[in-house]
């Protein structure tokens, strides 16, 4: 009797595709980070994109799976070993796309400040009580109390990796303690819950009183925890104008400044003039940290993934299609960028990409 | 069972005495052939199986070399990417977590499950009993995924007071649960004369406890580590209650099928005793039906130890050996898919060989119900047990049977028999306990259908089902889930068409096999044990198997990959309820049908069948279910897509998958209303599969008895 029902499911299914001729889309896959906005290219174009992280899109590009993978790190010499000796001796081509910022949202009565130190201590357990003088110190006149909960991504991700590059590049306990930077650092904070995605973590600092974690921006904004996203501190230089026996000077000092997340903030980040893109671990390491005036500290860049040599990798088929998708994200896809809480690419980027479109072959 | 053996039968020529001579020869290549089919099934059974270990174990070597069997297992440190030197990896912190939240999960199911399938077979008023069962039904199509986000949205929230008092007050929370337990205990053993005892033991014990503070004894708020705070938003006892929420369905669905099966003479016999409700529930159905209810139970099991999507949610994913119950804990399959995606080699080796143990777990469990099964089986039969009870119980009033009738004939004659009241008491205190327990589970589902129709209801509309799928999750209006739900529709016909019939004839073979002696039976018996460790294998090695074979052998996702991952799902839970519920076909009706000369496939066809034919189909349907919910083996095969329907060899779209997109990946006030819609039309269909299979029922059995 079950019979006569599955019969006319798969009656039903081989009706549907009769009528549909084979289109075979373009697919790709990868990290979640800058999935909405690819996902809207792709609605654009007629291609689909699959967010399910960056290792993934990693091992499907190296498996010829897809015909382009999304990748917020960059592949380690046994990946790029596997990836020639399985597609024909390819190489992988890296397309930065956007620019964002990891927000670190608190669940505290009031918006904080915070830095790279003292986020690093957190993280990794040497301040554990929101009572910290350190803590204090960049908040004065703030009651703060209670044990701290650190909420971290429970899944191998992007946004660990770049937040663990800025922490790394700033925190020497986090160096000593959590060791460097990667998509699942071994945090060492005691009170650790540890929750799957973005918006896991987001939910896990609205859920815990006196939590405290690591979200892109726009997954901060859609959980509404907007008004509890850190200002981060830096040191930058300033020129202040001081009087000096009776005499004004202009003298330039350090001084620890506090920004916010925002399209303006993360693209003040793009300092450099010249992009190398066959350097893209050196174009993610300037980006973190930024000394550039007006910065928000914790930026990151996401890659697309395309194979050097379409034809050797055997997907000669989609290079056009792969083609397209990239012309698209340096032209009209870069305004879409800002409304998933990303910025859009500088002019220095953007004319490195499509300076590398050209280096892929049929 | 094929269709087309159908006319091949002899109708009514070889059921009769007549024929003697023609009807060994044909009757006996007929057996030949219906066996040979049977056990073809069956053997493909236990090479998929057998296959996926084979697969499995081939990835794990560099884990054994590394740290050795009893390293890996007994290590407490999991660590892939260490400050300094190598990384570290053992395996205790996730079988424990495993291991304790599902025990949890069962401790808070089994019971509930119990008195919701009691209750809704023998309790309640008869009206109420089919629509209390139809939800409770529909609730075992919900997707894990959604019981994951609705634990984290909904549950969470509401748990979290609960949760704060237990931490708070956590040794007094536990003297009141082990109370609880004892008086459940005597009621359920049924020993009515205990219960005026118990019953003011307990109300003593609620005073004490509630008001005590007695030198020399613990003061009520002593801490007591497994029970202490902080509460966290993801712990063992938060994901325990959502994985008792999700198989309490599941457990509901196939006890009521045992009980339903409980012969009417078993019943009127207890009744003729002079047995109350309860006492002849106690008497003549659990111990009738003990051995199906451990198997709901093992199903259910095998779907806590195995979960992953829900639980990774509510966890907290942190490895936490000993500590607080209400602190974070981490399993073993929630870590397979949470680090599946960004492992190296070494931690890839690592988490196969987890779900290698979960394996191994889940085969130990079966085994043990199984013990429990048989140790059931052997002891007296219930009528012999109700009146050795009555024996002891009421000084001999009820010395046997006749007695029994004789007594209730002389007190007939003065109006209804006297229960002394003791066990009226007894037994409804018991009946007022049982519609406790189905108050308790009523709650959280009643909680989960109220939010799926109020959400759901909100989105739906003509786009909904006819558009394609929103990209930004804060502008869904206009879009719908068109494509996901023909993904869903092809890959989960293309499982029935696989694991429907393989799993129908793998059970034939079961219970042709259980029949015979020697090594029908030992192979008959090996080929269940192979089912039931399939059943406990994490989803998501399924799609890790597929993705080592076929997707890769394809070079690409697509549909049919992703179908079969869910065929693997399917299988063992088709082969299981429908082996539970053949079993319990009366032998009496078998025995007829033979000894009226009934060849082997004829008793199977005409006998058993079609009286375990309803109970078949609610497993299918089930399994139906289960899979169209799953996420976790599509992650891995059918990979998602965001354009049409291009084909089965193409990757494609899928509604559980959709689901877990717009929850779990992206997450906005709408894009929960969207998913809640998705969820609403994913149990629809599976409703609709339901009402369809009833009607077909009904019309067989109509035609069935009309001829």
């Amino acid at each position: 009797m079950k019979r006569s029902m599955l019969t006319s499911i798969v009656a039903g299914g081989v009706a549907v595709m009769a009528a549909v001729p084979a289109l075979g889309a373009t697919s790709g896959s990868g990290a979640t980070f800058p999935q909405l906005v690819y996902r809207d290219w792709c609605q654009q174009l007629g291609c689909s994109y699959t967010g399910k992280g960056s290792s993934g899109g990693i091992r499907d590009f190296i498996a010829g799976t897809v015909d382009f993978a999304g990748t917020d790190a960059i592949m380690t010499g046994d990946q790029a070993s596997s990836l020639a000796s399985q597609r024909g001796g390819v190489k992988a081509l890296y397309f930065p796309t956007l620019l964002g910022a990891i927000s670190i949202p608190t669940n505290t009565p009031s918006r904080l400040r915070l830095d790279g130190p003292v986020l690093g201590q957190i993280f990794s357990g040497v301040i554990t009580k929101w009572s910290d003088a350190r803590i204090k110190k960049l908040n004065p006149g703030k009651s703060l109390s209670g044990d701290i909960t650190v909420c971290v991504r429970a899944d191998g991700s992007g946004t660990s990796n770049g937040f663990s590059l800025y922490l790394e590049k700033v925190s020497k306990d986090f160096k000593s303690r959590v060791g460097n930077a990667s998509q699942s650092p071994n945090w060492t904070a005691p009170k650790l819950v540890k929750a799957p995605g973005n918006p896991g973590v987001a939910q896990c600092v609205k859920d815990n009183a006196g939590s405290i974690g690591y979200v892109d921006l726009g997954d901060a904004t859609n959980a509404g925890l907007a008004s509890k996203v850190a200002a981060i501190g830096k040191y930058q230089k300033m020129t202040r104008v001081v009087k000096r026996g009776g005499k004004r000077v202009k003298r330039t000092v350090t001084k620890e400044v506090f920004i916010l997340p925002s399209p303006k903030t993360i693209s003040a980040a793009a300092q450099l003039k010249r992009v190398d893109l066959t350097n893209p671990y050196g174009v993610q390491r300037s980006l973190v940290a930024s000394p550039a005036v007006g910065a928000y500290p914790i930026t990151i860049t996401t890659f697309i993934l395309a194979y050097s040599d379409y034809s050797s990798a055997g997907k000669s088929g989609s290079l056009g299609d792969v083609r397209k998708v990239l012309n698209y994200a340096y032209g009209a896809g870069q305004s879409s960028v800002s409304k998933y809480g990303f910025a859009p690419l500088p002019a220095p980027f953007l004319n490195a990409g499509k300076a590398q479109l050209s280096k892929i072959s049929k | 069972m094929t269709v087309s053996s159908q006319p091949a039968s002899e109708p009514q020529a070889a059921l009769p005495g007549d024929a003697e001579l023609r009807r060994p020869v044909v009757a006996m290549l007929a057996d030949r052939a219906y066996l040979a089919v049977a056990l073809l099934a069956a053997l493909a059974s236990v090479g998929i199986v057998g296959y996926l270990l084979y697969a499995t174990w081939t990835h794990t070597d560099p884990v054994w070399k590394a740290f050795g069997v009893w390293g890996f297992l007994s290590g407490r440190e999991w660590v892939p990417v260490p400050a300094v030197g190598d990384p570290v990896f053992g395996a205790l912190p996730f079988i424990y977590g495993t291991l304790v939240t599902s025990a949890i999960a069962m401790a808070i199911a089994v019971p509930i499950a119990i008195g919701i399938a009691l209750a809704t077979t023998l309790i309640l008023p008869r009206r109420l009993r089919g629509p209390v069962a139809g939800t409770i039904n529909l609730l075992a199509a919900v997707p894990s995924v959604v019981f994951g986000f609705w634990g984290i949205v909904v549950l969470v929230p509401k748990a979290r007071p609960v949760l704060e008092w237990i931490a708070e007050h956590n040794l007094r929370f536990l003297l009141i649960t082990a109370l609880i337990a004892l008086v459940a205990a005597v009621f359920v053993r049924g020993l009515a004369r205990l219960v005026p005892v118990t019953l003011a033991a307990f109300a003593l014990a609620v005073v004490v406890l509630t008001r005590w503070d007695i030198p020399g004894l613990p003061h009520p708020e002593a801490p007591f580590a497994l029970l202490s705070g902080p509460v966290l938003s993801g712990s063992y006892a938060l994901s325990g209650l959502v994985l008792a929420v999700m198989a309490l369905p599941v457990i509901t669905a196939v006890a009521r099928e045992v009980i339903a099966t409980v012969p009417r003479d078993q019943i009127e016999a207890a009744y003729a005793l002079g047995a109350t409700r309860w006492e002849m529930i106690r008497h003549s159905v659990l111990p009738w039906a003990r051995s199906g209810i451990v198997g709901a139970s093992a199903l259910g099991l095998g779907r806590a130890l195995g979960e992953t999507i829900a639980l990774a949610m509510v966890a907290g994913n942190v490895q936490n050996i000993g500590g607080s119950l209400l602190g974070p804990t981490s399993t073993a399959a929630g870590v397979i898919a949470l680090q599946w995606g960004e492992s190296s080699d070494l931690q890839m080796a690592a988490l196969t060989a987890l779900g290698l143990i979960i394996f191994a777990i889940t085969f130990l469990v079966n085994l043990f119900a199984r013990m429990l099964v048989r140790r059931g089986a052997s002891g007296p039969g219930p009528v012999e047990r109700l009146r050795s009870r009555f024996r002891t119980a009421d000084e001999g009033t009820a010395a046997d049977a006749s007695g029994a009738i004789e007594r209730l004939r002389r007190e007939g004659m003065d109006g209804a028999p006297v229960v002394p009241i003791a066990r009226r008491l007894g037994s409804v205190a018991s009946e007022g306990l049982v519609l406790v327990l189905v108050a308790l589970g009523a709650v959280p589902l009643l909680l989960l259908l109220f939010e799926m129709l109020r959400s759901g209801l909100g989105v739906m509309s003509g786009d909904f089902i006819t558009q394609p799928q929103p990209v930004d999750p804060n502008d869904v209006r206009g879009y719908g889930i068109r494509d996901a739900m023909i993904g869903t529709f092809v890959m989960s016909g293309i499982a029935t068409a696989v694991a429907a019939p393989l799993g129908i004839l793998t059970a034939v073979f079961m219970s042709e096999a259980r029949s015979r002696s020697g090594r029908w039976k030992r192979l008959g018996d090996g080929i269940g044990m192979f089912v039931d460790v399939l059943l406990g294998m994490p989803s998501i090695m399924a799609g890790v198997t597929l993705y080592l074979t076929l997707v890769l052998a394809m070079g690409h996702f697509s549909a049919l990959a992703g179908g079969f991952a869910l065929a693997v799902v399917m299988f063992p839970i088709v082969v299981r309820s429908s082996d539970e519920v053949m079993r319990l076909v009366s032998p009496g009706q078998k025995e007829a049908a033979q000894a009226l000369g009934a060849p082997r496939w004829r008793t199977m066809w005409s006998v058993v069948l079609p009286a375990a034919a309803p109970g078949i189909a609610t497993g299918v349907l089930l399994a139906i279910a289960r899979a169209s919910g799953e996420t976790a083996p599509l992650l891995f095969t059918s990979l998602g897509s965001q354009v049409g329907f291009q084909g089965i060899l193409e990757p494609i779209a899928s509604m559980a998958q959709f689901i877990y997109g717009f929850t779990i990946q992206v997450r906005t006030d709408q894009s929960i209303e969207f998913a809640w819609g998705a969820t609403l039309v994913l149990v629809t269909y599976i409703l609709i599969l339901t009402l369809a299979a009833n009607l077909i029922t009904r019309i067989a059995g109509a035609r069935r008895s009309s001829q």
